[in-house]
């Protein structure tokens, strides 16, 4: 059955995978960016090839902007089935040398932006009373990440967000789940990584360390929207070894 | 859980062998799978004797010629506060619970290992997390079967070997039904699956055509709880 599906960096480099494998399984997509441009792109990509998708552009740490995304949503498609929240930046920084404008910067984004964006689709949905929030996290918020403690931070923080959520929303029948892929070959973890780590993980098969591919993602995506997940809430799905 | 897991798989048009210590039982689930126009085979076996788990890899490889996919659901509870606990019953659940695990994951492997490929899911349970009061053996064995899954996945990687756990969370069977009054089970029956409720066999056999897929294909050492422990 065809879900609005609302994707945060939905034109970045796993987002825009989910858009496009979410439209060819006849979806209606919202791909919200903070890159309108990018969305714009991904939009006449997605439509060329028979789908169907809005682009819009968000600043999903700011809360005007994020109510307009999900008036946006309704508007076009009536109403929103899921909201994906995939938006997230990433910055090499140690710790003794991270500026606080720096760590607002990672925490506003990965953090505060997925708790507004929660938020709002969450009134919708369970005014609803049906809805499945979907939060990308990462393993990095379980183990930290050197040089990445900003980051590691906001994804600890959208986890145990994200299991909350779900307690909060189980009365009106709206799920919540976080997803941790694992790394994965985009311009964000590129901008994650040293280039020796970069390098060894394109080398590295991806049963042994190696990159997560889009289309793992993409398919542990298709089966949390399906009809056999319906009951699955508060949970952390892990596609590599944090 | 297991029978549904079969039947799932079999209406798929996977080749299944049904595998269980009641042989009778295999059987006739066999036999109803096969007049549904599915593809199966009934094994009886112990799954804490070598010898028997041995014996039914080898029936599968006999039957099919490969086994790509070895699910590991066979399991046991009691309901015993540790004081009470007798050695026999303490070993009864951790033999069938754990060594089985290990019997039939190190059986499987061998004969994965020689196609370079195979899948191994392993039912644990959030149990195995957050303890079970009156089933200290069955919580410790199902910790084990974790520890043991990400162990086991980090050790057949390089044979392109996936060793995960799913936890599915209480589910309408037998097994979860023992030790609760009539009442009790009526109570939980009653309850929301989002509120505490009881996992339903859609669920469990959504997770395991998810784990089987292709886009899974890279997913090992993971533990998948369908349900907060």
């Amino acid at each position: 059955m065809s879900q609005v599906v609302v994707v945060t960096g939905g034109a970045g480099g796993i987002g825009s995978a989910i858009c496009r494998a979410l439209a060819e399984d006849g979806h209606n997509v919202v791909v919200a960016d903070f890159n309108g441009e990018g969305a714009q792109a991904l939009v006449a990509d997605i439509g060329k090839a028979g789908g169907e998708a809005l682009a819009v552009q968000v600043d999903v740490g700011d809360k005007t902007s994020v109510d307009g995304m999900v008036a946006a949503a309704i508007d076009r498609y009536g109403h929103i089935d899921v909201q994906l929240n995939a938006a997230g930046v990433i910055k090499r920084c140690p710790v003794l040398e991270m500026p606080a404008e720096e760590w607002e910067r990672v925490i506003r984004v990965n953090l505060t932006g997925l708790f507004l964006c929660s938020q709002a689709a969450g009134r919708h949905m369970a005014e609803r009373k049906s809805g499945r929030i979907i939060n990308v996290a990462s393993g990095r918020g379980v183990t930290g990440q050197a040089m990445g403690s900003h980051y590691a931070a906001s994804k600890g923080g959208v986890i145990t967000f994200t299991k909350t959520l779900a307690m909060e929303l189980a009365p009106y029948n709206v799920t919540a789940n976080a997803i941790g892929p694992g790394a994965t070959e985009t311009d964000m973890a590129r901008a994650g990584m040293s280039e020796e780590q970069w390098t060894r993980k394109q080398a590295t098969s991806p049963l042994l360390g190696g990159f997560t591919q889009k289309d793992e993602i993409t398919g542990l995506i298709r089966y949390l929207i399906s009809d056999a997940a319906r009951y699955i809430s508060g949970q952390l799905f892990l596609l590599r070894t944090a | 859980m297991g029978s549904e897991v079969c039947a799932a798989l079999a209406e798929d048009g996977l080749r299944v062998v049904v595998a269980d210590f009641r042989k009778d039982d295999a059987e006739a689930l066999a036999a109803r799978l096969r007049s549904g126009g599915g593809e199966a085979m009934a094994v009886g076996v112990d799954v804490g004797d070598k010898q028997s788990v041995e014996a039914m890899v080898q029936g599968a490889i006999d039957a099919y010629g490969q086994l790509d996919v070895q699910i590991n659901f066979a399991g046991l509870m009691g309901r015993f506060p540790i004081a009470e606990m007798t050695e026999e019953e303490w070993d009864r659940v951790i033999r069938v619970n754990l060594r089985g695990v290990f019997l039939c994951s190190q059986a499987a492997a061998a004969a994965m290992r020689t196609r370079q490929g195979g899948r191994i899911l392993n039912v644990a349970s959030g149990r195995g997390i957050a303890g079970a009061p009156k089933s200290a053996h069955y919580a410790a064995s199902k910790a084990g079967v974790i520890a043991f899954t990400k162990t086991m996945a980090v050790e057949v990687a390089s044979d392109k070997i996936l060793v995960n756990n799913i936890c599915p969370g209480r589910a309408e069977t037998p097994m979860a039904r023992a030790g609760y009054t009539e009442e009790q089970w009526q109570a939980i029956l009653a309850l929301d699956p989002l509120h505490g409720g009881l996992t339903q066999k859609d669920e469990i056999t959504g997770l395991v055509r998810y784990l089987v897929s292709d886009a899974a294909r890279y997913i090992t050492g993971q533990t998948f709880l369908l349900r907060t422990p």
